[in-house]
C-alpha cells in the first residue's frame, strides 16, 4: 500500500461522508501540515542566508554592486521574509490547519472511551492547541503591540516613549529614573593579597640632545652595545651598559653599607648598573623613582662623567578596566504625585506594570556620562496567550513523549491507534 | 585539581572507545561490559568536572562554547547509558558515542579556552541553566538518533541479531531518542523564549539560531507525525533524522561562524 492509499484510507475511516472537496479535510490531513512545515522550514533557512531587513542597507554601503540581485531579492519579498505577506500567509495557513485537527479531534476525543488512547489524544490535542495558542499570540503581537525606548536622566520623569515607527506613544502613567548605576566585577587579580599590576621596566640611555632616550629592556648580566648617535660625533666609541642588580625597593644597611631590598612590593624599584667604555667603568644605582638622582655602587670608583644619562623607567600598566557585571536604573511609577512603585531593574530584571514591561537596555557605553539609561518599553497583550500556549505545548509533549510505538521487543509498524 | 578530573573523563572515553572497537571485530561479553564502564567512568568524570566548575565560578557552567562542548560530551554518552540500561545495546553505538565524546573534549581543550570567565550582563539569569541544558540534552539525544540512522543505512537488512546492531534495533533507538530530544528540544525552546522575554522584552525575534531551533524542531515534528501517525519505517526515517541532526549542528555551531544574530555565545 503507498502512502497515497494509506492516507485515503485513513481519511475514509475518520470522516466517511467526505466530499469531493472538503476544506476541513484538506486542512486537517497530515500531507497537508507536512507540506506547509516544508514549506516554513525552507523559507526560515533562506532567510538566514539571505540579508534581511537593516542588514540589507549595511550590505549596500559595503557592496555597492550588491544593489541589482538585492532589488530582485527584495521584490521577490526575500528581504524581509518574516514580515513579508506570504511567509505572514504561511503561518496563518499552518493555523487554521491546525484548528481544523483541533476541532475534529475534540469531538473524537469525546466519542472515545477513557484510557490509554484517550490520554494520548488529550496529549496531542495540547500540544496542538498550545501551537495554535503561541501563533495566535503572534497575531496579537502583531496587531496590537507597541515598542518603543526610553532616554531618562537621574530625577527625570516622562509619561511617554518613542515607537520603533518614529511615534510618539502616551503612557497612562508617569515613570521616573530615580538613580542608574554600574556593577563590576572585581578587578581580575585585586582579591588575592600579593596580587600586583604588570610592570614593564626600561633602561634608557639619553645622549645630550635627545628626548627620550633609546630604551631598552632590563635583563641581569645582558650587555647592550649602546653606541652614540651621529650628531655626537665626539665621543664616537662604543659603549657596553649591562644591569648587575635590581631590587623593587631600595634600601641602604647603614652598619654594612650594603644594599637590600625592604620589601618585595615595587615601593623603591632600583637597578644597578656598569657603564664600559674607553677609558671608564662605572657601577651606579638609578631609581625608577628619582630620575634625577643617581648614586655610584658603594666602593665603585665615584664620580666619573658618563657622556650620556641612564634611566631606570618603570611603567606601572593601569589595571585593565574591570568588566561589568550589570548595570541598575532604580525606576518609579507615579499617578500624579503618588509613587505607587518603586523598582531596581537591569538585564533579565525587568519593570512589569500595567500591561507595559521597562526593560535595561543600554547607558553610555563610553561611561563618560553615567546618569542617563537607556530602556525599552514593551506592550504585548499577546505575552499570556503565548505562555499559555507554551504550560500546553510543555505538558502535551510530555504526555506524547511518554508513548512507545516501538521498541526492540516490538513490531515497527505497529500503528497508534489515535 | 578541575585539570585532573578533565583528564580522568578523557582517558575514561579513549578506554572505552578503544575497548568498543575491539569488542565490535571480536566480540565478547568482558569487552562490551568493560566498554561501557569506561563510558559510565567518563561520564562520572564530566559530571564531577561540571560540578567542581560550578561551585568554582559560583554559576552554571554552561555559558561558553568551552563549557558547552564539555556538556555535550556528557549528555551523549549519557543518553547511549540510558538506553544501553534499556537493553538496547549494539556495539556499533558505544563505539561510536564514545567517539564522539572523546573528539568534543579534544576539540574543547584544543580550540577553546577553559579559563572560567565572568559573565556579561546578559547572561546572568537562571533560564540560562535551563536552556542550555535542556537543549544540549536534546541535542545528544539527536546525536544519538543520528548514529543510530547511520547504523541502520549501514545494517545488513537481515533481521539476524548481530553484535554490531541490526536494523530493527536502530530503527527502535532512532525512534526512542528523537522522541526523548524532541522533548528536550521543546523545553529548550520554550525556556529560551521566556529568557528572551525576560532580558530583551521579546519571547522570539527571528535570530538565526532562533530561527535554526525552529527549522530543527519541524524537522523533528515531520519525523514524528510520520513515524507515529503513518507508520513511515525504514530509510527515509533514517534520512529524515540524518537531516535533523545537520540542523542541529547548523544551530549549534553553523550559526555562531555563518550569521550575525543576538546569541553571540562562540565568541
Ligand atoms: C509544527 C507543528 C505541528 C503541526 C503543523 C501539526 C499538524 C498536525 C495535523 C494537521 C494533524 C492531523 C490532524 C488530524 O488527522 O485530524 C496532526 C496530527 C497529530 N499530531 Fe501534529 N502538528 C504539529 C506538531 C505536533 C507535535 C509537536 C506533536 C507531538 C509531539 C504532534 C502530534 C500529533 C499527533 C499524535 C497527531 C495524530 C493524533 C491526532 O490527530 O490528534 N503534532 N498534526
Amino acid at each position: 500500500m503507498n502512502a497515497n492509499e494509506q492516507e485515503q484510507r485513513s481519511d475514509d475511516r475518520r470522516e466517511p461522508a467526505a466530499r469531493p472537496f472538503d476544506a476541513v479535510a484538506l486542512l486537517s490531513s497530515m500531507r497537508f501540515a507536512v507540506g506547509l512545515v516544508i514549506a516554513i522550514a525552507a523559507a526560515c533557512a533562506v532567510a538566514t542566508l539571505l540579508p534581511q531587513g537593516p542588514a540589507v542597507a549595511e550590505r549596500l554601503q559595503h557592496d555597492p554592486e550588491a544593489g541589482r540581485w538585492l532589488k530582485r531579492l527584495a521584490a521577490a519579498g526575500l528581504t524581509n521574509v518574516f514580515s513579508a505577506w506570504w511567509f505572514i500567509g504561511l503561518l496563518t495557513t499552518l493555523g487554521a490547519s491546525l484548528a481544523a485537527c483541533v476541532a475534529r479531534r475534540v469531538k473524537a476525543l469525546g466519542a472515545s472511551a477513557a484510557g490509554r488512547t484517550r490520554r494520548r489524544m488529550a496529549g496531542t490535542l495540547c500540544v496542538h492547541v498550545g501551537l495554535l495558542l503561541t501563533l495566535l499570540g503572534g497575531v496579537i503581537r502583531l496587531g496590537w503591540s507597541e515598542r518603543g525606548t526610553i532616554q531618562l536622566r537621574e530625577g527625570e520623569q516622562v509619561a511617554f516613549f518613542n515607537t520603533d515607527d518614529q511615534r510618539r506613544a502616551d503612557l497612562p502613567f508617569t515613570l521616573q529614573l530615580v538613580k542608574f548605576e554600574i556593577e563590576r566585577y572585581p578587578a581580575p587579580g585585586a582579591s588575592t593579597a600579593t596580587a600586583q599590576p604588570a610592570h614593564a621596566e626600561m633602561l634608557a640611555i639619553q645622549w645630550p640632545g635627545e628626548d627620550a632616550g633609546e630604551e631598552g629592556p632590563v635583563e641581569i648580566g645582558v650587555a647592550r652595545e649602546v653606541k652614540p648617535p651621529a650628531s655626537a660625533s665626539a665621543t664616537n666609541q662604543d659603549w657596553r651598559v649591562t644591569v648587575l642588580r635590581r631590587v623593587p625597593d631600595f634600601v641602604v644597611d647603614t652598619n654594612t653599607r650594603t644594599v637590600q631590598s625592604r620589601s618585595a612590593q615595587m615601593v623603591n624599584p632600583a637597578i644597578l648598573v656598569r657603564a664600559f667604555g674607553p677609558g671608564v667603568a662605572v657601577e651606579r644605582w638609578l631609581f625608577a623613582r628619582y630620575p634625577d638622582f643617581d648614586m655610584d655602587a658603594l666602593g665603585a670608583h665615584q664620580g666619573q662623567p658618563l657622556p650620556f644619562k641612564m634611566l631606570y623607567r618603570v611603567l606601572v600598566n593601569a589595571p585593565e578596566k574591570p568588566r561589568s557585571k550589570t548595570f541598575k536604573s532604580t525606576l518609579r511609577i507615579l499617578h500624579g504625585a503618588t509613587v505607587v512603585r518603586e523598582q531596581t531593574i537591569e538585564v533579565n530584571a525587568p519593570l512589569l506594570y500595567g500591561g507595559y514591561g521597562f526593560y535595561q537596555a543600554t547607558y553610555d557605553a563610553s561611561e563618560e556620562d553615567l546618569s542617563w539609561t537607556g530602556l525599552l518599553v514593551v506592550r504585548d497583550p499577546g505575552v499570556p496567550v503565548v505562555y499559555l500556549g507554551f504550560v500546553l505545548l510543555l505538558a502535551g509533549v510530555t504526555v506524547t513523549a511518554c508513548w512507545r510505538v516501538d521498541g526492540a521487543s516490538r513490531p515497527a509498524k505497529e500503528k497508534v491507534p489515535c | 585539581m578541575l585539570n585532573q578530573v578533565f583528564d580522568v573523563a578523557l582517558v575514561a572515553y579513549v578506554l572505552a572507545l578503544l575497548l568498543a572497537a575491539v569488542n565490535l571485530f571480536a566480540p565478547r561479553r568482558l569487552l562490551d561490559a568493560l566498554a561501557t564502564a569506561g563510558l559510565a567512568v567518563g561520564v562520572l568524570a564530566v559530571t564531577v568536572y561540571l560540578g567542581a566548575r560550578w561551585v568554582a565560578a559560583g554559576r552554571a557552567p554552561f555559558s561558553n562554547m568551552f563549557e558547552s562542548l564539555v556538556l555535550f560530551a556528557w549528555t551523549i554518552p549519557l543518553v547511549q547509558l540510558v538506553l544501553r540500561a534499556r537493553g538496547l545495546m549494539p556495539a556499533a553505538m558505544t563505539t561510536t558515542t564514545a567517539l564522539l565524546a572523546v573528539l568534543l573534549l579534544v576539540y574543547a581543550s584544543a580550540f577553546h579556552s577553559s579559563e572560567i570567565q565572568p559573565l556579561m550582563p546578559a547572561l546572568r539569569s537562571n533560564w540560562l541553566t535551563f536552556h542550555v541544558l535542556s537543549c544540549l540534552l536534546g541535542y545528544g539525544a539527536f546525536a544519538v538518533s543520528c548514529l543510530a540512522s547511520l547504523g541502520y543505512l549501514g545494517a545488513s537488512r537481515e533481521a539476524r541479531p548481530t553484535p554490531s546492531g541490526n536494523q530493527e534495533l536502530f530503527a527502535a533507538i532512532m525512534t526512542r531518542t528523537v522522541s526523548f530530544g524532541f522533548l528536550f528540544l521543546t523545553v529548550g525552546i520554550v525556556t529560551g523564549a521566556v529568557w528572551a522575554n525576560v532580558a530583551w522584552g521579546t519571547y522570539w525575534s527571528w535570530d538565526p539560531k532562533e530561527t535554526w531551533s525552529l527549522i530543527t524542531w519541524l524537522i523533528y515534528a515531520v519525523f514524528l507525525h510520520g513515524r507515529y501517525l503513518r507508520g513511515w519505517t525504514g530509510r527515509r526515517m533514517a534520512w529524515l533524522s540524518i537531516l535533523g541532526f545537520l540542523s542541529v549542528l547548523v544551530t549549534y555551531v553553523g550559526v555562531n561562524y555563518l550569521m550575525k544574530g543576538l546569541h553571540s555565545y562562540a565568541s
